[in-house]
């Protein structure tokens, strides 16, 4: 062979590994920070905008959803477009999807930048508070019956108020957002280890924050939030383990502690992402059986900075290093938690939320019910833009799915399988969304599909063909509009109108129902009112009063009768006493203001009251009003429209 | 130090270092910037540093992989020890303090001498990356956030003060019994009405009135005052009601039960 023939094959091959590196988003080989700086710049100013529309929301302004709107693109349209671009580097895709997860974390602080709006927020900080009054974590949750057998958020947060003297809000805000910022790096890990791709893994965390839990759910302080992070974590590890490459024993140990560490960490944190954690090692394991038992496996050989690759035939050791392992590990630590720990107030919890949507699908199959309208929810309406972009956010991760299984076919990786199937389960999920009560599990479960999801769509965005360089440009633009869109379509499936921004007091809408009344009263019940006193109040107060206030509030039924009936029922009569009494409830919380219209979310209580998500009418004045003439009832604290009536004499009358 | 081989392992010794500085920091500081600086990384950064050091000594894993695990051990080992701490001894300050020391100690003390075992080099870090453009706009990006959040909290304040209203109480004071059996009785006033403002107050218990009082609050101010329970000997429910700008504005009552032991045992 001559020079010439082989120079040209030499630089034929040059040419074929740097389009391969730019495929993989190897970009520049130095560490550069590329265009991370400029575009932490452009969401800064995002961050401004929505701050600023926020501020108009809240003074009833117009303009204000343009520029939230506005805001929300500034933040991801740039990030996913950069992310979507060959010519990034590593270094600087890490930096950029830590960026987008930090800006978007940030949004939320800027809805309630000032105290935790109901419910879930309110109710870790009540746990959080009597952790640090008692030094017990354990202690009985009266706003949320199952938070005490999770504490690993509240102790983490506690531990900050009590060494570093922040408040519990300051604190768990703290938390949620380095555990966002980690989160964000370890899914770009994950997808990066089993891809092979730092470009299909920035791509990757760009579609998952697509999931409609992304924005605000998962930026509450509240179990979920951290829990992510805890579980992205241990899976990040035991796909760092499980990948085929020479370990010494002294790594592999150290694998397994820091694998058996994680896993006890997740279980005591949060039930749902521990469950289906634990779900899908188990998945992975049984599809990693399953291709152990074939000739000629899985066979890897791109380079990865671990260590060297070797190539095999054979998986490792399916006990020794795979998902065997962590999955009955965590299966173990889930079960022993649920035995001796979280079993009953898992149930009580989750128990409601499956039954309601399992029984919802049921109706809707057999025709008990007709569908609900497709991402509209308690009687509040999506203009038909909204509802286009809700539908934009679903219809390409829809359309996706059979070329990720056709994918997923052509590779014998069980991982790429396990995933494909966690994929699948999306579709499910969204049918879950034409019933009301399936709703909030579709909403629960999105940010654990969408990981599935968010892996393919990276895979097949990647896998794409090149085009001419003046195509490419185009290509990556579009696609970034369409990631916005479907970013914009999924907060609004998430959201209701009302509750996208703050703004005016609305009734029964968690967050904008938070008044200066209702924390007034809560100020004061702190200060002068018994403390652990049982109250019946509607939901925001209730919350409020439990958390500010150290009151109990009660839900729920008494001898069979609703106690939400001392709330709705026009007079006041011996059925109303006879709650009140059997339910030990010290002190009625009534708010004048539960009459004027209809509640934002469907109930003023609970999901389960009588009425919920029914009701044409609010409740009637005069169900409130009977208060200030029945006997044995003292009204003790008003500022208007809040007034605190004592019950005292109904007990002393028994 | 060095002549223990420490010299080999900077981060694990300024790991100790940090970990004996917060203890002392929580022994001299409460609260405040010191505490804070100091002991933030108590909690988020240092026994999960020491942790990953120990469980994978250096060229294990990568570096982003061992960020990961440097923040989710840190906040996992503050739960865990609470949980078992807890089962002996109240979660106090100083109970945290000395079990998140104590553990970062010892596990940098076990990576140490994983390490010197190993002889192998620590893997020096470029910061080339960074230039001072970057930097800059970095910095930037952050104040701008921070104008972002100051302008949602200015917001969300005038927000919470935007409505004027005024609270009227009438309660037990601090426990469950009411007068005459149970102890005095407080009658409150708060203003929120945004201004200072004029109040008159007045109580009456049935037909008599215990007293009136004409009240000037400022914006934010409060009032109370105790009705001792040997001014409310009389018949019918202790009523209290407020007047502004001359006119009813708030009622609160209280029915009081002469029966003896009637209330106190609620």
């Amino acid at each position: 062979m001559s020079d010439a023939p082989a120079a040209t094959m030499r630089r034929a091959g040059h040419r074929k590994a740097r389009v391969e590196a730019r495929r993989a988003g190897g970009g520049p080989r130095a560490p550069s920070l590329g265009a991370l700086p400029l575009l932490a710049l452009v969401a800064a100013a995002g961050l401004v905008v929505i701050a600023l529309g926020n501020n108009a929301a809240r003074d009833g302004a117009s303009g204000a959803a343009t520029l939230f709107w506005a805001g929300l693109t500034l933040i991801y349209g740039p990030i996913a477009y950069r992310l979507l671009s060959a010519s990034a580097s590593r270094s600087e895709r890490i930096g950029l999807v830590v960026l987008m997860g930090v800006a978007l974390f940030l949004v939320r602080v800027l809805y309630s930048p000032i105290l935790y709006p109901p419910f879930d927020e309110l109710a870790t900080w009540r746990q959080t508070h009597d952790l640090l009054e008692t030094g017990r974590p354990f202690t009985d949750n009266p706003i949320a019956a199952g938070f005490p057998a999770f504490p690993g958020l509240e102790t983490a947060t506690a531990a900050i108020v009590q060494l570093a003297g922040l408040s519990i809000f300051h604190a768990g805000a703290v938390v949620i957002g380095v555990a966002r910022a980690v989160l964000m790096l370890a899914l770009f890990l994950i997808i990066e280890r089993v891809s092979r791709s730092a470009r299909a893994a920035g791509i990757g965390v760009a579609v998952y924050a697509c999931n409609p839990s992304f924005l605000y759910f998962d930026s509450q302080f509240a179990h979920e939030s951290l829990a992510l992070m805890l579980g992205g974590a241990m899976l990040l590890a035991v796909v760092s383990w499980a990948e085929p490459r020479r370990l010494d024993a002294r790594a592999s140990l150290g694998f397994v502690g820091a694998i058996v560490l994680l896993a006890w960490v997740v279980t005591i944190t949060h039930h749902m992402t521990s469950y289906l954690l634990a779900a899908f090692f188990v998945v992975w394991a049984l599809l990693a059986v399953r291709v152990s038992r074939r000739p000629s496996a899985i066979a890897s050989s791109s380079p990865h900075p671990d260590g060297p690759i070797v190539k095999r035939s054979s998986p490792p050791g399916l006990l020794s290093r795979g998902p065997v392992f962590p999955a009955v590990l965590l299966c173990s630590t889930t079960a022993v938690w649920f035995v001796f720990v979280g079993g009953d107030d898992t149930i009580e919890e989750l128990g409601g939320v499956f039954s309601g949507a399992i029984d919802s699908v049921v109706r809707l199959i057999i025709g008990g019910s007709g569908p609900k309208t497709l991402f509209q929810g308690s009687g509040e309406h999506n203009p038909t833009l909204a509802r286009a972009f809700a539908f934009a956010s679903v219809i390409p991760l829809l359309a996706l799915i059979p070329f990720a299984l056709r994918r997923a076919w052509r590779v014998r990786d069980p991982l790429w399988h396990a995933l494909a199937t966690v994929a699948l389960l999306y579709p499910v999920t969204l049918g879950l969304r034409l019933t009301l009560s399936g709703t909030e599990t579709s909403q629960r479960a999105s940010e654990f599909v969408f990981v599935g999801l968010a892996f393919y769509a990276a895979v097949l965005i990647v896998e794409m063909p090149l085009p001419k360089r003046q195509m490419r440009r185009l290509r990556d633009l579009s696609l970034a509009g369409l990631a916005t869109v479907m970013f914009c379509g999924a907060f609004i499936v998430a959201e209701l109108p009302t509750t996208r921004q703050p703004g005016p007091f609305l009734v029964g809408a968690d967050a904008r129902s938070v008044s200066p009344h209702g924390l007034a009263a809560a100020e004061f019940a702190d200060r002068h009112l018994l403390s652990s006193a049982r109250i019946l109040a509607d939901r925001p107060n209730g919350t409020l009063l439990g958390s500010y206030g150290d009151l109990d509030p009660v839900l729920g039924q008494i001898d069979g009768i609703p106690v939400a009936r001392v709330l709705f029922h026009e007079r006041f009569d011996r059925v109303d006493r006879r709650v009140i009494r059997d339910d030990e409830i010290v002190y009625v919380v009534i708010d004048q203001r539960l009459s004027r219209e209809l509640p934002s979310l469907g109930f003023y209580l609970e999901p389960d009251e009588p009425g919920a998500f029914r009701r044409t009418e609010p409740i009637d004045p005069a169900a409130l009003e009977k208060f200030r003439l029945a006997t044995g009832v003292n009204r003790i604290y008003t500022n208007g429209p809040i007034a605190i009536y004592a019950t005292s004499r109904l007990s002393s009358s028994r | 130090m060095s002549g223990l081989g420490w010299a080999r392992a900077p981060d694990l010794a300024a790991t100790i270092v940090a970990a004996l500085f917060a203890i002392g920091v929580a022994l001299l500081a409460d609260s405040g910037p010191v505490a804070t600086v100091a002991l933030l990384p108590l909690v988020l950064v240092l026994p999960g540093y020491a942790l990953t050091a120990a469980l994978f000594p250096p060229g294990t894993i990568d570096r982003d992989f061992r960020i990961v695990l440097v923040a989710a051990l840190s906040i996992g080992v503050t739960a865990l020890s609470g949980l078992v701490l807890q089962v002996f001894v109240d979660l106090s300050r100083g109970v945290v303090a000395a079990s998140l020391a104590a553990v970062t100690i010892a596990a940098a003390v076990a990576a140490w001498r994983e390490r010197r075992g190993r002889h192998r080099d620590v893997a020096t870090r470029s910061w080339s990356w960074l230039t001072a453009g970057s930097a800059v706009a970095l910095l930037a990006a952050i104040a701008i956030a921070g104008v972002a959040i100051a302008i949602a909290s200015g917001g969300a304040n005038r927000h919470l003060d935007a409505p004027r209203f005024s609270a009227l109480w009438l309660v037990p004071q601090g426990a469950p019994g009411i007068p005459p059996n149970g102890p005095p009785v407080i009658v409150g006033v708060s203003n929120r009405e945004g201004r200072e403002t004029g109040y008159r107050l007045s109580v009456r218990h049935g037909r008599s009135t215990v007293g009136v009082w004409r009240l000037r609050l400022a914006a934010g101010g409060e009032w109370e005052t105790t009705l001792a329970a040997s001014e409310l000997g009389g018949a019918g429910p202790l009523v209290a009601r407020l007047d502004r700008d001359e006119r009813a504005y708030r009622r609160v009552a209280l029915e009081l039960d002469s029966r003896p032991g009637s209330i106190a045992d609620e």
